[in-house]
């Protein structure tokens, strides 16, 4: 089976989830999980040629003339997010059966799921940056619907809005910025396009495309100043924090950093923007995570931090760094989906995620413990699990950058911060006596801790036996810098500045660890104002957004037809006018000279239509009409258009005696306007004509296409049998457009007379309904 | 030739745009109709103008020689001051129906 093909097998999975569930509500989730495991299952089937440095490729044409196509690119880094998404994906869903068991929208919440799941293969598999971004939307709308899964309360819809609002905004900005790079490049096709990065790199708008690509990436991995989304996603039943925020969405916006790379990277810009954001995202979510006192923000908060730590590698680049974001990657998604599935099972069994009320759970769930136990070491960065050896890598990076104090003293701070977090959120709530809540615990069942631990003990192989992970290390950070790269994987590494430096970080963290109760209650104490907020400022901007529309509707549109047209008019004046200037050219001067006749028409049509504008009364605006119409019936006839001269005498002759039939009875015009809107709308409708003329002039220039009037011309005899060709085109080329007609009319004339019809009903009601 | 006849293009537009501001419902439906000339005398005039060659093949030949009137715009037009007419009778009747049914002549009194 092809990899298209089980894109869409997800789909159809998905499409099927409500109702398998409910005719099999135990079975049906684990038959779900069949089809992650079957992706992950023929990713390991291609994996031994993509390993061997040949990228599996396949492309469906789909709108080939946008240089858009539904094209497929594997290499090891899509490999390695596919595989990540894959089999936590499998974790996830056979938890969620026990954690959800019950549930009255389980169906619902599969169906989503399963979207959500390939869409984000669908991302990581794509060769197309169009085709991409269509799947990276496609993940936010499907997590939209998973945090705002508990649809009946205010706050998690209110959480899921503002994640669609934010990460949607970005991915404008990342549509914008493709374009420009589709542009520039020729190319959608994501291969092309990694091959020509000096292209990218070289061009006058690469620090507008930078910008554009980085909003996208940053606000779908929720750096600072977009992270506030992302706690408040934790409104999210757990399986899906654990999900889509520890081990794949917010990891979205890594890759697509990762996935780019030798497009966009390696100049100073990139450097900069990369090291601060990611940075700072990095260092505030490590120092803000241990103090929460909810299970779900601490690691939300500590989430925050390896995604900013993701970044920030990302932007010192070169190899050892791309190394580190390789192995934090996957030692990520090894504790922190664990970890998030531990406290949702805590959760589960107390009823509370509150750190001050637990404590004392490891007798009664000894498996959860053991689970939160190895995830939390591994996040901790203890020897010798895979955590410890992306710690190592890490610290390696920022000692080897061009700034070393400050990267380095960065990292310190946030190996610190994790670790006093990995303590609060995965092995506090076990020890110690128990508390009243964990008396009240319910033991739980196997489908709660036996995925997460086979998660959380991979961390522990991978740990001791690193070869396991060597040759995806390596190869995801060739396919990342888009060259061969050759290192060693190794818990060991000597004794190295990197160690000596892990050595700090460890006996500070231990520090910090003891001290956190303590610092927590000082902190607690502490009132924090006066620093702008970039929630707040998201919220001011929302709301600031909503009185500008308004403000905006009530300048440009009213329920007075004068006003609107007004709008219109000035607007179409305005861009018009600016479209005319633009193309500049003086019109031709007269080429033909006038005949006495012409003279003659064009000033009966003027001052007709002046006269039909100030009559006082229907009846002589209606005489002034039918000459208007006469004057142009002659024109027609002047230049050629015999059948245009019959019509417009027949259709005016029957107006004006529509006129004076139907609107006889009208009063004289009253004068209704006053002198100052009068003289407003005669500067606007004089601003209008001359543009039309300007108009009309220009139009001689403008020549967009050869006119078809030649094949009119040459077929109207041979082929229609008609010699004249005006009414060949109506009856014949055109016959389609004058049925189309004939049926307005129609429809006109009835209108009409059901008009007519029920105004005088209205006016003598009585009779009517005697009759 | 050309300048005059866009003037008078030009010229036809504001007054029928003028008339489309003003409230009195009467005047919408002549702003309309003078609207609608305008409109077709801006598809006649852009197009190109020529006198006296009416675009039909002369018994005897085969295909139109170059040089008679250009006979696509004049389809246009055709089926624009039929369509128009439709619209204008529409109109009166609808304005005939405010007048009679609930004496309103003015636009601003429509609202309520």
């Amino acid at each position: 089976m092809s990899l298209p093909l089980l894109l869409l097998g997800g789909f159809v999975a998905s499409a099927l989830a409500p109702r398998l569930c409910k005719t099999l509500p135990r079975l049906g989730a684990l038959l779900l999980a069949i089809w992650p495991l079957a992706f992950a299952a023929h990713l390991f089937r291609l994996a031994p040629d993509i390993l061997a440095g040949k990228p599996f490729e396949h492309a469906i044409e789909w709108a080939p003339a946008l240089g858009i196509s539904l094209s497929f690119y594997v290499d090891e880094l899509s490999l390695l997010f596919g595989l990540m998404v894959s089999l936590v994906g499998v974790v996830v869903m056979v938890y969620a059966a026990s954690y959800l068991k019950g549930h009255a929208y389980l169906g619902r919440f599969y169906a989503m799921l399963l979207m959500f799941m390939t869409a984000m293969n669908a991302v990581v598999c794509s060769g197309n940056v169009i085709s991409l971004f269509i799947a990276w939307e496609l993940t936010g709308i499907s997590s939209y619907l998973l945090i705002g899964f508990k649809h009946d309360k205010e706050v998690p819809r209110a959480a899921a809005l503002q994640a669609l609002l934010i990460t949607t905004a970005g991915g404008l900005a990342l549509l914008a910025g493709l374009v420009m790079v589709g542009s520039i490049a020729g190319t959608y096709e994501l291969r092309e396009l990694l091959a020509n990065g000096d292209l990218i790199r070289n061009h006058d708008l690469y620090g507008w495309i930078l910008v554009l690509i980085l909003l996208g990436a940053f606000t779908k991995s929720a750096q600072f100043p977009f992270h506030f989304w992302l706690p408040r996603a934790m409104e999210a039943p757990t399986p899906i924090s654990a999900y889509l925020h520890s081990a794949t969405m917010v990891k979205l916006g890594v890759f697509l950093l990762a996935r780019f790379y030798p497009m966009l990277a390696g100049t100073p810009e990139w450097t900069a923007l990369l090291t601060f954001f990611g940075g700072v995202t990095m260092v505030m979510g490590a120092l803000r995570s241990p103090f929460q006192d909810d299970l779900k923000a601490v690691l939300a908060y500590s989430t925050l931090s390896v995604l900013g730590m993701l970044t920030f590698l990302l932007g010192l680049g070169g190899k050892v760094a791309l190394k580190a974001v390789v192995l934090v990657t996957i030692a990520h998604a090894l504790y922190k989906a664990p970890l998030f599935l531990v406290a949702g099972t805590v959760d589960h069994a107390t009823g509370t995620r509150s750190v001050r009320s637990l404590s004392g759970l490891r007798t009664k769930m000894p498996w959860t413990f053991a689970t939160g136990l190895i995830a939390g070491l591994s996040m901790l960065g203890a020897p010798p699990l895979l955590g410890f050896v992306a710690k190592e890598t890490l610290l390696d990076a920022s000692l080897a950058s061009a700034y070393p104090i400050p990267t380095t003293t960065a990292a310190a701070i946030t190996g610190i911060g994790l670790m006093a977090a990995a303590w609060v959120a995965g092995i506090k709530p076990f020890l110690g006596e128990p508390s009243t809540a964990a008396q009240r615990a319910h033991g739980v069942s196997p489908g709660f801790w036996l995925g997460p631990l086979l998660l959380a003990s991979l961390g522990l192989v991978f740990g001791l036996v690193t070869a396991l992970v060597a040759p995806w290390t390596l190869g995801a950070t060739a396919a990342i810098q888009g060259a061969p790269a050759a290192f060693k994987v190794a818990l060991w590494h000597g004794f190295t500045p990197a160690l000596a430096t892990s050595g700090i970080v460890l006996a500070l963290g231990t520090g910090l660890i003891a001290l956190r109760d303590l610092l927590k209650d000082r902190l607690d104490r502490i009132e924090w104002r006066g620093l702008p907020r970039p929630s707040t400022l998201y919220q001011q901007g929302y709301e600031a957004m909503f009185v500008v529309a308004r403000g905006l509707t009530d300048r440009t549109q009213s329920d007075s037809l004068r006003d609107n047209l007004s709008t219109i008019l000035f607007a179409f004046l305005l861009l018009g006018g600016y479209t005319l200037y633009r193309l500049g050219g003086l019109p031709s001067p007269p080429t033909v000279e006038l005949h006495w006749l012409e003279v003659g028409l064009g000033s009966i049509l003027l001052a007709a239509s002046f006269a039909a504008i100030r009559a006082r009364s229907m009846l002589n605006a209606a005489l002034m009409l039918g000459v208007v119409g006469f004057a142009m019936s002659a024109v027609f006839l002047v230049y050629g258009a015999v059948d245009l001269a019959i019509t417009q005498i027949v259709v005016d002759t029957l107006t004006v005696l529509l006129f004076v039939l139907v609107v006889h009875k009208l009063p004289r015009f009253a004068r209704l306007s006053t002198k100052k809107t009068m003289i407003r709308d005669a500067i606007l409708a004089s601003l209008a004509g001359i543009f039309m003329t300007f108009l009309v002039l220009k139009a001689h220039q403008v020549n967009v296409h050869e006119p078809i009037s030649g094949f009119f011309a040459e077929k109207a005899v041979p082929e229609a049998f008609g010699r004249n060709i005006v009414n060949v085109i109506l009856v014949d080329f055109r016959a389609l457009d004058t049925l189309g007609e004939i049926t307005v009319l129609m429809a006109g004339a009835l209108g009409v007379y059901l008009l007519v019809r029920s105004g005088e009903a209205k006016a003598k009601p009585r009779e009517v309904q005697g009759t | 030739m050309e300048w005059f006849w866009a003037i008078i293009v030009g010229a036809l537009f504001a007054t029928a745009i003028f008339q489309l501001l003003r409230r009195n419902l009467a005047k919408l439906a002549i702003g309309l109709i003078l609207l609608s000339n305008a409109a077709n005398l801006l598809i006649f005039s852009s197009a190109g103008l020529t006198r006296g060659k009416p675009p039909m093949v002369p018994e005897g030949v085969e295909t139109l020689a170059a040089g008679h009137a250009d006979p696509l715009p004049q389809a246009l037009i055709l089926t624009a001051i039929v369509i128009s007419f439709g619209v204008i009778a529409f109109f009166l009747a609808l304005l005939r129906l405010a007048s009679q049914r609930l004496g309103i002549t003015d636009l601003e009194e429509l609202k309520e």
